[in-house]
């Protein structure tokens, strides 16, 4: 086999990529390439231009130099339906599908093969969907309602949609984020029933551990530049997460410890409707204290009713000794309760808010004089402030948050907190679909806030990060408390034990429903 | 020879850094205009284009004929534009209009009410108009459209009833009508009390902490809720104020006509949505109170183009709206650019 027979083994070569937007040069002669019928992961931290390169691919920006050859020919100036003809499919992170039609017309709402004068041939259609759903080992009902599913369902639904017209190349960012264990394990048997179709897989996601299940081969890019390039085989776990992150990280958890203080906030009997019964705890000052929990435990709830977006039924809350009815979220705020919620895009950020104001809008009482007047040259200060002291990544505090990546979108949210000078930090999956360099970053805030004396409550779904920064963990199951433990007395596997009610038996079954159920301690 | 280098590269260091800032200058001034642009260039054109179809399009005197031809639906326009920034919609301002504008006709003609207190009264029923859109919208959650549109009517059907469909004139009180047509050196009343409203609510809105948290509300309500921000108070402050927006309208549009016509605002409803939305559309697809107000201005300088230009009515009906919809497109595509790019 000769170079010529070699490169004509790629299916799709990007060469030399680069894309510059104001303010920062996003890719710099990145060059990527995908053999025919192999699943090529590209890895790297949120904002290293992952995301750039695929939009690139898929048409939706135009590069500033470099080129694209597909099959051995050049693209050029391509859009998104014009990448899509070309059999490039792009599935999405968050499923985007049409929530008020069915499975079916959702699945062929892109395929124009299947329609015959604008209508769709729907006998054609349903065969075609059953035999990629039997691929796919899905059961859902073709005529079933979008909204209906939940969102592991969703996600194969799109995957499916992308399967339907037979891609070449399929990409796939996140695609287990929503998934359980089970749904993740079909979705991978797909991908390699795939792969020996001969389809080409791009693969992106942040858990690296998966990557080394299903990867071929691996391409790293750092601040929109090539630093890695391997075959799967000849990397291991601790070396990727030192190219992907440039320094070596020590600890994946910077836990420090704090002098345990005084009692914080205390909670008695808490209950709020469905969601959770008689919870009972308190937190100190320095202290982080951890939720775990199965989906249905009540956990993210807990949260909700703390910070006074959902009515307690029986209960109370004391914050420093002193009882407080908190009715909404303003009455928290007032008492020092704050919350980072699961939903950052939806809950978190404002969107079309610049930096500055995303910092400000919480604390604009204490940057206003008597009549309401805004001090800009206050809020100016302190959102610089905070933008350097948390390494916030954005060319100017001016800049509308939205084009922030995520991690930096989630420290901007801190930010803001840490700005309102708030004593309970409620976080609900503080760290979902960020990158490892920056979840350290965010972890070392956590130790920050402790060291100022305010008092950290962790929701989460991954059990490791729970264990790696929390002191003590609460674990909760169908809505009451089942153990609470120092952290040092639990592990992974003890947790998920607790969070399916303490019955080993059950612990395989549901080790389906865990999101993110499989960060095993090795 | 080391010296030297070591001269230069800090010499160059400190060029660097002071090129770095004048960077950081052009830089944020780039980002000014890549927001602002797409406001200001439709307007100029528009502008310029009149002026070289018709030389006195340009001329002080027409400059201050279009302000006032456009300041009462200036008025109403940046009302609605604090409603549309809190993320509802209303459409009352019709019907609060006509009520108010018959009201204080009917105040000032039959009590003989003097009038800084008939002014006062307008704006206060606006304003109760008002609280009560936003006691329906956003207190009881009723959907913006069909609340306000409902409120306009009743409105607008009260004001027809109580003065059984007459006109009211009002040519026996010259301060009312001074308030509608007097001037102030080249430039009428109206044109001083829509630069009023608009300097009112570009501070209410950019320049106190409630106009930053109202317009949180606007852009995300659960994010707003989540940083402590009261989403019905805002929605109901915005409604509040617009009312007031619209009573100050009423009463001014009152001295313009010169008398108290029951219908008077039923054809200012599609002027002020259009502004309000050609600001929208033009500057970040936000609603603001200065491209609400360049976008009264276009549509005013159209209107006064096609009138100066001598095109008879039943174009002008027609050309009109191609024109709008031909700045808009430009504006869109000139936004959307510059953001992304």
């Amino acid at each position: 086999m000769g170079d010529q027979n070699k490169s004509d083994n790629y299916i799709l070569e990007m060469r030399n990529i680069t894309k510059r937007f104001p303010g920062t040069s996003a890719l710099n002669e990145v060059s990527f390439n995908l053999r025919k019928g192999e699943v090529h992961a590209l890895v790297g931290e949120n904002g290293a231009g992952k995301s750039t390169l695929i939009k690139i691919l898929t048409g939706v920006y135009q590069p500033d130099s470099g080129e694209i050859i597909l099959n051995g020919q050049g693209l050029r100036h391509i859009n998104p339906a014009h990448s899509l003809r070309l059999g490039i499919h792009f599935v999405y992170q968050e499923p985007t599908l049409f929530s008020l039609t069915s499975v079916l017309e959702n699945l062929f709402l892109v395929d124009e093969t299947f329609y015959k004068r604008g209508i769709v041939q729907k006998e054609k259609a349903t065969k075609r969907a059953l035999a990629v759903f039997k691929e796919l080992n899905l059961h859902i009902n073709l005529s079933q309602f979008v909204y209906k599913l939940t969102r592991g369902e969703k996600q194969m639904i799109s995957i499916a949609r992308a399967m339907i017209s037979s891609p070449k190349i399929l990409v796939l960012d996140e695609p287990t984020a929503p998934l359980t264990r089970n749904e993740i394990e079909a979705l991978f048997k797909t991908i390699k029933v795939l792969r020996s179709q001969g389809v080409s897989i791009i693969y992106i996601s942040h858990r690296l551990e998966e990557i080394f299940e299903i990867a071929d081969r691996i391409t790293v890019i750092r601040n929109g530049k090539n630093v890695g390039f391997h075959s799967i085989k000849n990397i291991d776990l601790d070396t990727l997460i030192m190219e992907i992150v440039a320094t070596s990280i020590k600890k994946k958890f910077p836990k420090e410890k704090f002098a345990i203080g005084k009692e914080i906030i205390s909670v008695r009997g808490l209950s709020s409707n469905n969601d959770f019964r008689d919870i009972s705890f308190e937190i100190h000052e320095g202290e982080i204290f951890g939720v775990a929990g199965v989906v249905g435990s009540g956990k993210a709830a807990l949260g909700q009713v703390l910070f006074g977006l959902m009515p307690k039924t029986k209960g109370e809350i004391f914050v420093n000794g002193k009882k407080l009815e908190i009715k909404s979220s303003q009455d928290a705020i007032r008492e020092g309760i704050v919350l980072v919620p699961e939903d950052r895009r939806a809950h978190g950020v404002i969107s079309l808010m610049s930096v500055q104001d995303n910092i400000t809008v919480p604390n604009v009482d204490r940057f206003s004089t008597i009549g309401g007047w805004i001090q800009r040259n206050q809020t100016r200060k302190v959102s610089l402030d905070y933008v350097k002291r948390l390494s916030i990544q954005t060319p100017s505090i001016n800049q509308l948050i939205q084009f922030l990546s995520g991690g930096n979108q989630q420290k901007v949210v801190i930010a803001k907190w840490l700005c309102s000078k708030a004593k309970v930090f409620i976080f609900i999956e503080l760290t979902a679909g960020i990158d490892v360099g920056s979840k350290i970053e965010i972890y070392r805030l956590l130790n920050e806030i402790c060291r100022d004396g305010g008092c950290v409550l962790m929701i989460s779904s991954e059990f490791e990060e729970l264990l790696g920064m929390c002191d003590r963990i609460m674990v909760l199951y169908q809505g009451h408390i089942i153990t609470e433990k120092d952290a040092k007395d639990l592990n992974t596997q003890s947790i998920l034990r607790y969070a399916v009610g303490g019955d080993n038996r059950k612990v395989e079954e549901t080790e389906a429903v865990v999101k993110g159920g499989k960060n095993g301690s090795e | 020879m080391v010296a030297n280098n070591r001269s230069t590269g800090l010499s160059t260091d400190k060029d660097i850094l002071i090129k770095k800032s004048i960077l950081l200058r052009i830089g944020r001034a780039m980002n000014w205009f890549r927001y602002n642009l797409a406001l200001i260039i439709p307007a100029i054109v528009v502008v310029v284009v009149l002026s070289c179809l018709h030389p006195s399009f340009l001329t002080v005197r027409n400059m201050t004929n279009i302000l006032r031809e456009v300041s009462v639906i200036g008025i109403l326009a940046v009302g609605l534009c604090i409603v549309m920034a809190s993320g509802k919609f209303d459409i009352s301002f019709y019907g609060v209009g006509n009520f108010v504008m018959m009201t204080c006709a009917v105040l000032v003609s039959s009590y003989q009410l003097p009038f800084i207190s008939v002014v006062l009264l307008g704006i206060a029923i606006g304003m109760a108009i008002g609280a009560l859109n936003g006691f329906l919208v956003s207190i009881l959650h009723l959907p913006d459209i069909m609340a306000t549109i409902g409120v306009a009517g009743l409105f607008a059907g009260l004001s027809y009833m109580y003065t059984e469909g007459v006109f009211i004139w009002m040519y026996a009180f010259p301060r009312i009508i001074w308030l509608g047509t007097g001037k102030v050196g080249p430039i009428t009343v109206p044109v001083f009390v829509l630069i009023a409203a608009v300097i009112i609510a570009y501070i209410f809105m950019y320049k106190l902490k409630h106009g930053l948290r109202l317009e949180a509300v606007g852009i995300n309500p659960d994010a707003a809720t989540h940083a402590g921000i009261s989403t019905v108070k805002y929605r109901f402050l915005a409604f509040l104020l617009a009312g007031g927006f619209y009573g100050v309208a009423g009463v001014v549009y009152l001295g313009r006509m010169g008398k108290g016509l029951p219908t008077g605002f039923d054809a200012l409803m599609l002027p002020v949505f259009a502004a309000t939305f050609m600001g929208t559309a033009m500057f970040k697809g936000k609603a603001n109170i200065i491209g609400t107000v360049v976008g009264a201005f276009i549509l005013g300088s159209v209107m006064n183009g096609l009138t100066l230009l001598n095109i008879h009515w039943t174009r002008a009906d027609l050309y009109r709206p191609v024109i709008f919809l031909i700045i808009l497109i430009a504006a869109v595509s000139i936004r959307k650019r510059r953001v992304v790019g």
